[in-house]
C-alpha cells in the first residue's frame, strides 16, 4: 500500500466537507473517486496534496506518517497532481514549462540542450507526445494537458492525482488520455482519478471509491460492478428513466438554409450547413468539437454576422441580424461558455437572470428595473434549480462551477420562447440536476416548443434528441431520427467515417 | 499570507484603506529622515485637512470639481469605456460658464446659473461625444483619442481667454481670464467658509449617478458591458448605443464639474484653472480607489482633497514641505493604479480571447 489516508475530517464553517474519509490506493493501480459535485472529493485530494489541512485523520505515504503544509511538502513526497485548470506559463515553451523550478543550468545559464534532451526523453519514455519548443499559447487543451503529465513526472512524482482530467478534452482527446493512465500504471505509477464520468472510471479504473455527502459511501473493484450500481451509490437513488413521449412536431421554428462561412485564413469553417428544428422537437448536433458547431451556434445566434446563407427564426428572417433582433423573434440560448459569454462574473445573480430581459414590461417600465419582481424572478429559478447559494444578492463569482451553469441554463430554459438554443446545457452540473435540466429541457418540447441541442457528451445528444444531424468539418453530413443510430456509428461518423462501413 | 494578499485584491475598500496607510507610512518615514517628527506631521495634516470646520470647508470645497470629474470617470470606466477625457470636458464647461454667465446678467442670479449649467452640461456632453464618435467610427483607442481631446480643450480655452474674452480691466495684466461673473454665481451655504453650493449640486449628481447605474434597464445595460463586454453582447446589448449614451452622461457632469468651478470658486475662467491643481486627476484616481463605485466616488474624492488641504496647512503651520503631502499622495495613486492596470490587462487579454474563440 504506497497511501493510506485514515479518518479524515474537514470542516468550513458548518459545513462537513469530510466527514470520516479513509482512502487507500495500492501501487501501480488507477484508483476512481467518484461522486456529485460537493462530494467531497476535491476537498480530500486538496488535503493530500498539502493544500488544505485537515481537522484530524493521518496519512501514512509508503507506510510513513507524514503531513503537509504546503504542495512543496507533498512534491517531496513524490506526490503530483494534474490539476483541471491548468498552472502553465502561456507565452513560455512546453520545455520551460516542464523543468521549471528544477531547471538544468550551465554556468549560471539555462541550458536550452540539456533541459530539452531531458523533456524529449521523458516524452519518450511514457509515450506522451509534446514538441518541446512549442509554446504553450500554441498548444492545444490535450497537449498542455500532456506537459502537466509530464511536469508531474518531471518532478518524479509516483502518486499522480488527476482531477476531473477530461472536462476540457475533446472524445479523441479523451481516449488519448485514457490510454496514457493506463500506461503510466503499467510503468509502476499510482494514480488517482477524481471523476463523475462513469464511462471512464469503468474504462481504466481498478477500483473505485465512492463519495456522497462528505462521507464515503463504499469501495469496489470495477470488475464487481457496473455504472448503474456506481450511479446509485452515488446519488443515492435510482436514476429515473426519462419519459419521452412521441410528438407530432408542428411548425418550423428554425430553419438554416445554405450556411457559410470562411476564416482568416481562407478555409471554410462552415460548408454549405442547412437544418430545421419544428415545434416539438429536440434537434441534436452530433460532433468532436471543433468541427463548426460554435462557429454556427454564433451566426445563428447573432454573435457572428459575417456569413452567407439564411436564417429564420419562427418565420421571421434574421440573417447577418444582431442578438436583440434574434431574440425578440423568439430564442434563447445557453452558450457554451459560462464565462465569456454566459454570465458576468462579478455581478449579482439577479442582475445575471435579469440578461436579455432588462427592458421587458416585466421587469421594468419607463426605463426604471422594477428591483423586487427581478429578485423574486430569481428567487423563482433558484429555488427550482436547486441552485446552491446564499440568496440572489451573491455574486456569480462565488458560486461553483456546476451552480453557475444551472444559473445560465436556467435563465435561458425558463425564458418565454419557443426555441431554445443550448450548447452543453450541463457541463459540469451533477446527476440530479442534469436529470432535472434534461427534463425541463423535455418538458418545453412537450409543451410545443423546439431545442437544438449541441453537446460534447454523446450520451445527452442519443437520449434527448428526436434527430440527430453530424458534423463533420463544418458540414452536416448525416441525418437520424432517435432510435436509428447507436453510439458506435455515430462516434465513427463524427471522425469522418462512412455511414456503410 | 497568499490568501490575505488575495482577500485584499479582491476586497476594494480594504484595498484603498492599505494604499492609504502605505502613503501615509511613507511620508511619514520621508518626514523623518528630512528631521520632521512623522507623528505631529501625519496628525497635522490628517488636522488640516478633516478636523477642524475650516479644515472641513476647505476640503469640500476642493472636493467638488474631483468629484464631478471622479463621477465622469467612474461612469465611463466602470461601463467599458476607457475614457480620460474629464479634464477636456471640465474645461469645455468651465468655458462654456465663464462665457454665458456674464451674458445672462438681465435675468435673475437663480434662473442664470440655472440656464449656464445646462449651457456648460451640453457643452461638455457634445464634447465627449466628438472622441466617443471618432473612436468608434475609426476604431481608435478611446483613451488615446480622449487624452488627446484634453489637450485641444486646454488650448482652444486659452486661445479664447486670450484672444476673444480677455478681461481688459484685469488689474494684473498678466493674468490670462475673463471676466469676473456679477451676480450669476453659486454662492456660499455659510458665509464664513469658501463651501459653496456647488457642493450640494454634486451631491445631486451622486445621487442622480447613481439611481441611473443601479435602478435603471440603461444602467443595468452599462453596467453589464463592464463587467463583461462578451456576456453583454450574448444578451443583446447594443454595444455602440450603450457607449454613446455612457460617455454622454459623463462628458455632462465634467462639464457640470467645470461649471461649477467657475460659478463657486473662481467667478470667471482662468487660464489651466482646471489642469493645474490636477482635479481631473484626483477625480479618476478617486474613481479607481472606489472601484467605479459611485457613492464610494463622493468619500474618496474628499479624502483626496482632504490629503492636499492639509499638506498645504502642514506646510504653512510646520513648514513641511508640500512635497510630502504629493509623495504621499503619489504612493496611493501609483498602489491604486499598480491594481487598475492589471485589471485593465486581463480585461484586455479576456477580449482577445472571446475574439479569437
Amino acid at each position: 500500500m504506497i497511501l493510506e489516508m485514515k479518518n479524515i475530517v474537514k470542516t468550513y464553517g458548518k459545513v462537513v466537507a469530510n466527514d470520516n474519509v479513509s482512502i487507500d490506493l495500492n501501487e501501480g493501480e488507477i484508483l476512481a473517486i467518484v461522486g456529485e459535485n460537493g462530494a467531497g472529493k476535491s476537498t480530500i485530494m486538496k488535503i493530500l496534496y498539502g493544500l488544505e489541512k485537515p481537522d484530524s485523520g493521518e496519512i501514512f505515504v509508503k507506510g510513513k506518517k507524514v503531513s503537509f503544509n504546503s504542495p512543496l511538502d507533498a512534491m517531496k513526497l513524490n506526490i503530483g497532481m494534474v490539476q483541471q485548470h491548468f498552472m502553465l506559463f502561456g507565452p513560455m515553451s512546453v520545455t520551460e514549462n516542464i523543468v521549471y523550478n528544477n531547471e538544468v543550468s550551465r554556468r549560471g545559464f539555462f541550458d536550452w540542450k540539456g533541459n530539452r534532451e531531458k523533456v524529449r526523453e521523458l516524452s519518450g519514455k511514457y509515450g506522451l507526445n509534446v514538441d518541446p519548443d512549442a509554446l504553450i499559447n500554441d498548444c492545444s487543451v490535450g497537449t498542455q494537458q500532456r506537459v502537466e503529465i509530464l511536469k508531474t513526472l518531471y518532478q518524479n512524482a509516483d502518486i499522480i492525482i488527476f482531477d476531473e482530467p477530461s472536462a476540457v478534452l475533446t472524445p479523441g482527446e479523451v481516449d488519448e488520455l485514457l490510454s496514457t493512465m493506463k500506461n503510466l500504471a503499467k510503468a509502476g505509477k499510482s494514480l488517482i482519478l477524481i471523476t463523475h464520468k462513469l464511462n471512464e472510471v469503468m474504462e481504466v479504473a481498478d477500483r473505485v471509491t465512492v463519495m456522497r455527502s462528505g462521507k464515503v459511501i463504499g469501495t469496489v473493484n470495477k470488475k464487481d460492478t457496473s455504472t448503474d450500481e456506481l450511479s446509485y451509490m452515488m446519488i443515492g437513488r435510482h436514476t429515473s428513466q426519462l419519459n419521452i413521449p412521441d410528438m407530432k412536431t408542428g411548425k418550423r421554428l428554425l430553419e438554416v438554409e445554405h450556411l457559410s462561412m470562411g476564416s482568416a485564413l481562407g478555409k471554410k469553417v462552415l460548408n454549405d450547413v442547412s437544418l430545421h428544428v419544428d415545434a416539438g422537437e429536440i434537434v441534436g448536433i452530433a460532433g468532436v468539437s471543433g468541427n463548426g458547431q460554435s462557429e454556427m451556434i454564433r451566426c445563428i445566434t447573432g454573435l457572428e454576422k459575417q456569413y452567407e446563407g439564411k436564417v429564420l427564426v419562427c418565420d421571421q428572417d434574421v440573417s447577418n441580424q444582431g442578438v436583440s433582433i434574434i431574440r425578440k423573434a423568439g430564442m434563447s440560448h445557453i452558450p457554451e461558455d459560462r464565462y465569456l459569454w454566459g454570465s458576468a462574473r462579478e455581478a449579482s445573480l439577479s442582475d445575471n437572470f435579469l440578461m436579455g430581459e432588462e427592458d421587458s414590461d416585466a421587469f421594468s417600465s419607463h426605463g426604471i428595473l422594477k428591483q423586487k419582481t427581478i429578485d423574486r424572478h430569481a428567487d423563482r429559478l433558484i429555488d427550482e434549480y436547486a441552485i446552491k447559494t446564499d440568496g440572489c444578492r451573491q455574486k456569480m463569482k462565488e458560486l461553483s462551477g456546476g451552480n453557475a451553469q444551472k444559473v445560465i441554463t436556467a435563465r435561458e430554459i425558463e425564458r418565454d420562447c419557443p426555441l431554445t438554443i443550448a450548447c452543453e446545457p450541463t457541463r459540469g452540473i451533477d446527476i440530479g440536476a442534469m436529470e432535472f435540466v434534461h427534463e425541463r429541457l423535455v418538458n418545453k418540447r412537450d409543451n410545443g416548443g423546439g431545442v437544438l441541442l449541441v453537446s460534447s457528451e454523446l450520451s445527452e445528444i442519443l437520449k434527448l434528441s428526436d434527430r440527430i444531424y453530424v458534423m463533420y468539418e463544418g458540414h452536416l453530413n448525416y441525418e437520424f431520427r432517435h432510435g436509428e443510430v447507436d453510439d458506435r456509428k455515430l462516434g465513427r461518423l463524427m471522425l469522418g467515417g462512412k455511414a456503410d462501413e | 499570507m497568499n490568501k490575505i494578499m488575495n482577500k485584499i485584491g479582491n476586497s476594494n475598500i480594504l484595498f484603498s484603506l492599505m494604499a492609504i496607510l502605505a502613503g501615509l507610512l511613507v511620508g511619514g518615514v520621508i518626514m523623518a529622515i528630512t528631521g520632521q517628527n512623522p507623528v505631529e506631521g501625519i496628525l497635522g495634516l490628517l488636522k488640516g485637512g478633516y478636523l477642524t470646520s475650516y479644515a472641513i470647508a476647505s476640503t469640500l470645497t476642493r472636493a467638488t470639481p474631483i468629484i464631478f470629474a471622479g463621477l465622469s470617470a467612474a461612469l465611463a470606466w466602470g461601463s467599458g469605456y476607457s475614457s480620460m477625457g474629464a479634464q477636456g470636458q471640465m474645461i469645455i464647461g468651465a468655458i462654456t460658464a465663464a462665457i454665458v454667465a456674464p451674458r445672462l446678467g438681465f435675468l435673475p442670479p437663480f434662473l442664470a446659473v440655472i440656464i449656464t449649467l445646462i449651457f456648460s452640461m451640453t457643452a461638455g456632453a457634445l464634447y465627449s461625444l466628438i472622441s466617443a464618435h471618432i473612436s468608434a467610427k475609426y476604431d481608435a483607442y478611446l483613451l488615446i483619442v480622449t487624452l488627446m481631446f484634453n489637450y485641444l480643450a486646454d488650448y482652444l480655452a486659452s486661445y479664447l481667454t486670450n484672444y476673444v474674452f480677455l478681461d481688459p480691466v484685469a488689474l494684473d495684466k498678466l493674468a490670462i481670464q475673463t471676466i469676473k461673473i456679477e451676480g450669476s454665481i453659486l454662492p456660499r451655504i455659510f458665509p464664513r467658509y469658501t463651501t459653496h453650493y456647488g457642493f450640494l449640486i454634486a451631491l445631486i449628481a451622486v445621487a442622480a449617478t447613481a439611481f441611473i447605474i443601479n435602478k435603471t434597464s440603461f444602467g443595468y445595460k452599462a453596467r453589464m458591458g463592464g463587467l463583461n463586454a462578451g456576456f453583454a453582447e450574448y444578451g443583446g446589448i447594443d454595444s455602440r448605443k450603450t457607449m454613446y449614451k455612457v460617455l454622454l452622461l459623463s462628458g455632462a457632469l465634467a462639464g457640470l464639474g467645470g461649471a461649477c468651478e467657475v460659478l463657486g470658486t473662481k467667478f470667471r475662467y482662468v487660464d489651466k484653472m482646471i489642469t493645474s491643481p490636477g482635479y481631473s486627476w484626483s477625480g479618476i484616481t478617486a474613481s479607481l480607489m472606489s472601484n467605479y463605485n459611485i457613492i464610494g466616488v463622493l468619500f474618496s474624492s474628499i479624502f483626496l482633497s482632504g490629503i492636499a488641504i492639509g499638506g498645504s496647512t502642514i506646510e504653512l503651520s510646520m513648514n513641511i514641505p508640500s512635497e510630502i503631502t504629493q509623495i504621499i499622495q503619489g504612493v496611493i495613486t501609483m498602489l491604486v493604479t499598480a491594481k487598475f492596470v492589471i485589471r485593465w490587462h486581463r480585461k484586455e487579454n479576456g477580449r482577445k480571447e472571446a475574439e479569437t474563440k
